[in-house]
């Protein structure tokens, strides 16, 4: 049963990917150019803002960010905009919300690649493979808390459609608010660990004040991601047959 | 196990609405089950739920066997990729997987005939092109339960027919459970050994389908057709008199827009008692007001100095459209019925069993 969810998440994923810039000129040029101009922009504009994290460090927060809200945002709203395909296919509805992180895993990797390239850029070495692991780690604690959070979400906003469009407007908010930006966050700081998308940058950015990290700050931000899934997982599989009659 | 439906007392309601009230079976392998029943009487909803995509209010239900639903034709096509890319997306989304769409690639593309526009993205094939893509991909499913709601009345009369005789042989194999949804009652006659007649959610009755087709065509003679229900666009939609074989007839039209129509376009279908289309009415294809706008509350009249229908029950379908953009489209628009009379001043010398319509071609003998 996983298995076919996967597929078929995978499925929707490819999809949309083809079809994102299908007919374009440039055609996939710009699935990787896409991400790869808005993350480089960001993280200059971050750099030129707080001086103390070098671009690539912005560089990875942001592609961490972006995957966690992404993911939380598209899964969100992926019943309602499947409406054909919830109203008329038995596909599982957890296939929508995963589907959309799969999609912002693509767009991860490719964010994950362009700052390779800019660590190498500025330290003339390629980053050290704890530096890449943790990274690495810190995307997929995105990408699980952001889909956990698209999934939880996925049916109130198939059922109320105010709460669809504010999703996004939360999810800017949140950006606003993020460790990425409050670089430190003062008091914040506690609790940014236990915050989805948050807990994920803030382990790589570590604007906590206390240098490095314990297995609990880890475990932490895991669980938070675990729990956040399961929920998720949980909601859909069993009310996940009302969207049909919501959206 | 042997794959099979068994549901009790499956009720559907949304909010105060009831679309199904407590329907009740037991359809096992090797039947091949019709579903009718007028607009709204519960029967995609029926099939939505027992497909999974829709959960009950109420009831019991249990499904053994891989099942297969088809609701509609192309759900999920997307219009940016190729034909060959969307076969494999719908594959997908039905339930099969790549492995069996590759192998199956040159089957479903001689079937929907779309080889040379493969690689084409599917906004550049016409609306029948995409239909026959979606079920010659719908056909290659391998589910010991199929659903269909209305898949096979879809495409060109040669299409209808390669569809009706690929779901024949799908059917052909006994270990298979068809549930058939559809208004065509001459392809569930054709198709269907059992049917199940819902009214207004209820079941109405269920058994051997001539039985059960007899008694659904012959409460409709029994009740007063039914009148045309006025819709947003038309206020009204009947013949100005009862119809006799071989008598004048008119068909009056009333439009109630608010503003006036720039580019009508207004199709008549007329379809027997099984729901098979006989004949098509368009003034435009009649060579009437290309181009000419309608007033608003525009009165039409369609008329027949000899109307040429055998005696029988038929009903009209109805499609009005402004510049290409349809305003009205209703299927059963307006149920009516032929008594019989003499259309050919010599006498009739066929027995009306069928419905059917009079022509009077030009004969000519000679040595």
């Amino acid at each position: 049963m996983g298995n076919r969810i996967l597929a078929l998440a995978w499925t929707l994923a490819e999809r949309d990917l083809r079809a994102r810039y299908a007919q374009s000129a440039l055609g996939r040029f710009w699935n990787l150019a896409q991400p790869v101009a808005m993350a480089l922009v960001l993280a200059l504009i971050g750099h030129r803002m707080n001086q103390d994290f070098p671009a690539s460090t912005w560089l990875a927060g942001w592609v961490l960010w972006n995957a966690f809200a992404s993911s939380w945002i598209l899964g969100s709203l992926s019943l309602a905009h499947n409406r054909e395909l919830v109203t008329k296919t038995s596909l599982p509805p957890l296939a929508y919300p995963m589907s959309k992180a799969l999609m912002a895993a693509v767009d991860g990797g490719i964010g994950l690649l362009l700052w390779v390239v800019v660590f190498l850029y500025q330290n003339l070495v390629l980053p050290p493979v704890g530096d890449v692991v943790v990274v690495i780690v810190c995307l997929a604690l995105a990408l699980l808390q952001g889909f956990g959070l698209g999934a939880l979400t996925a049916l109130p906003a198939a059922r109320w459609k105010d709460w669809a469009v504010a999703t996004p407007f939360l999810a800017q908010f949140a950006f606003l608010l993020s460790p990425l930006l409050a670089g430190g966050a003062g008091f914040l700081h506690t609790y940014t660990l236990w915050i989805p998308g948050w807990s994920a940058v803030h382990l790589y950015v570590q604007v906590d004040p206390i240098p490095g990290h314990t297995w609990m700050d880890w475990g932490t931000a895991a669980t938070v991601g675990v729990f956040l899934a399961l929920s998720g997982w949980f909601a859909l599989h069993q009310l996940g047959k009302k969207a049909s009659d919501w959206v | 196990m042997t794959p099979h439906i068994a549901f009790d007392q499956l009720t559907k309601k949304f909010g105060s609405y009831t679309a199904l009230d407590a329907v009740s079976g037991h359809w096992t392998a090797g039947q091949a089950i019709g579903v009718v029943g007028a607009n709204g009487a519960g029967k995609s909803t029926l099939l939505r739920l027992l497909s999974g995509i829709s959960a009950p209010t109420s009831g019991r239900m249990d499904v053994q066997g891989r099942l297969a639903s088809l609701l509609e034709v192309g759900t999920g096509f997307h219009p940016e990729l190729t034909g060959r890319e969307n076969i494999y997306l719908y594959g997908q989304i039905l339930g099969l997987r790549r492995a069996e769409i590759r192998r199956q690639l040159d089957a479903v593309v001689d079937f929907a005939g779309v080889g040379s526009q493969l690689d084409l993205p599917l906004k550049h094939y016409s609306s029948g092109q995409k239909i026959r893509l979606g079920f010659s991909v719908a056909a290659q499913l391998q589910a010991d339960i199929l659903l269909l709601d209305e898949v096979l009345g879809v495409g060109d009369a040669a299409f209808q027919q390669q569809s009706f005789e690929r779901m024949q042989s799908l059917l052909a194999d006994e270990g298979r459970l068809v549930v058939v949804v559809s208004h065509h009652l001459g392809t569930i006659r054709r198709m269907c050994g059992s049917v199940l007649w819902l009214d207004h959610g209820r079941t109405k009755q269920f058994g051997p389908t001539a039985e059960v087709l007899d008694a659904y065509q012959g409460l409709d003679s029994a009740a007063a057709p039914a009148p045309f229900v006025p819709s947003s666009w038309v206020a009204h939609l009947g013949w100005d008199r009862p119809l006799v074989a071989g008598q004048p007839a008119v068909l009056e039209i009333r439009l109630k827009n608010e503003q006036p129509v720039a580019r009508p376009n207004l199709r008549l279908s007329l379809f027997n008692q099984n729901g098979e289309f006989m004949a098509p009415f368009s003034p435009v294809t009649s060579g009437l007001w290309a181009g000419q706008s309608w007033p608003a509350h525009a009165k039409i009249q369609m008329s027949f100095d000899r109307l040429p229908l055998m005696r029988g029950r038929y009903h009209l379908g109805l499609r009005l459209t402004d510049n290409d953009v349809e305003l009205e489209r209703t299927d059963v628009a307006l149920p009516f019925e032929v008594n019989e009379g003499l259309y050919f001043p010599h006498g009739d010398t066929f027995a009306p069993k069928h419905n059917g319509v009079w022509l009077a071609p030009t004969w000519e003998l000679g040595a």
